[in-house]
């Protein structure tokens, strides 16, 4: 994957491989985003819908209710843009295959991608030390779902990284 | 101890909600091991307004201890800082204040 900022927009640029990758995650979302919180699975829910801010907050039950609706209107605000990156990966006739993202976009996007890691995250039980493991010991311990959905996560870090150098260097390079 | 019927004193909902809303609320963010570093750091500069020096101090006060008071505010206004916050993929609690 290569990442460069043309103006306005950026231009995301994948090899068949990661391209195949990024559909089906895109997929994904495509699809979490459109189901309600209370209709997400448990695990899903925790880490997209968490209530635990609400009942520190005293919220009622009913204000709760509002506010998963909120947050799930916020995503749902996303679908237009993660359904117009999806077209482009699929057009057959790029290649290697780019995605072309207007800069004011990229932060939804970014968060989308990121909303897709904490989901996978909390899905297949991957925590600190899941996260910390060297490869070698990741390949003989996790589950083969484990090893895939940190292939995922990982990935999509990178393209985190990548668009967060173009459009937000100081955040990027926070430790300089 | 002598004995003494204490009358308790009924507060009305809308003292209730005054209260409320008059108070302080923390908003705190909680860490953990998926959000990257640099996005929490790009999240409090654009969310919070955090110049980078601020928004990495509180980054690392997250990672470090675990959780990071981002913001204490009136109500309204930490229920908009949590609400982005929490849209953004932190994990975010809101805590009243001890006056």
């Amino acid at each position: 994957m290569k990442a460069a900022r043309q103006g306005d927009h950026l231009r995301l640029t994948f090899d068949r491989f990661e391209a195949r990758l990024l559909q089906s995650i895109l997929d994904a979302l495509i699809t979490n985003y459109q189901v309600p919180p209370e209709q997400l699975d448990a695990k899903a829910a925790e880490a997209w819908y968490s209530r635990r801010g609400c009942q520190t907050a005293g919220m009622s039950p009913e204000d709760t209710r509002d506010w998963l609706a909120q947050l799930h209107g916020y995503k749902s605000a996303n679908l237009a843009l993660l359904r117009r990156c999806r077209a482009q990966l699929a057009d057959p006739h790029h290649d290697p295959i780019e995605l072309v993202v207007p800069v004011d976009q990229a932060p939804a996007l970014m968060t989308a991608l990121n909303d897709h890691r904490l989901l996978l995250a909390a899905r297949h039980d991957i925590g600190e030390a899941e996260m910390e493991m060297p490869l070698r010991q990741a390949l003989k311990k996790l589950s083969p779902v484990q090893q895939t959905a940190l292939v995922e996560i990982d990935f999509l870090a990178w393209i985190i990284q990548e668009i967060l150098h173009l459009i937000a260097p100081e955040a990027a390079y926070w430790m300089y | 101890m002598p004995s003494q019927t204490l009358t308790t004193p009924v507060q009305s909902p809308e003292s209730k909600i005054k209260e409320a809303f008059e108070r302080g609320w923390a908003v705190i963010v909680w860490n953990d091991p998926v959000n990257l570093m640099s996005y929490v750091v790009f999240v409090f500069m654009k969310v919070l307004a955090f110049t980078k020096e601020k928004a990495t101090h509180h980054m690392l006060q997250v990672h470090y201890t675990g959780k990071s008071c981002v913001a204490v505010e009136t109500r309204e206004k930490a229920e908009l800082y949590y609400q982005q916050l929490q849209a953004h993929g932190l994990t975010v609690t809101l805590e009243p204040v001890e006056p």
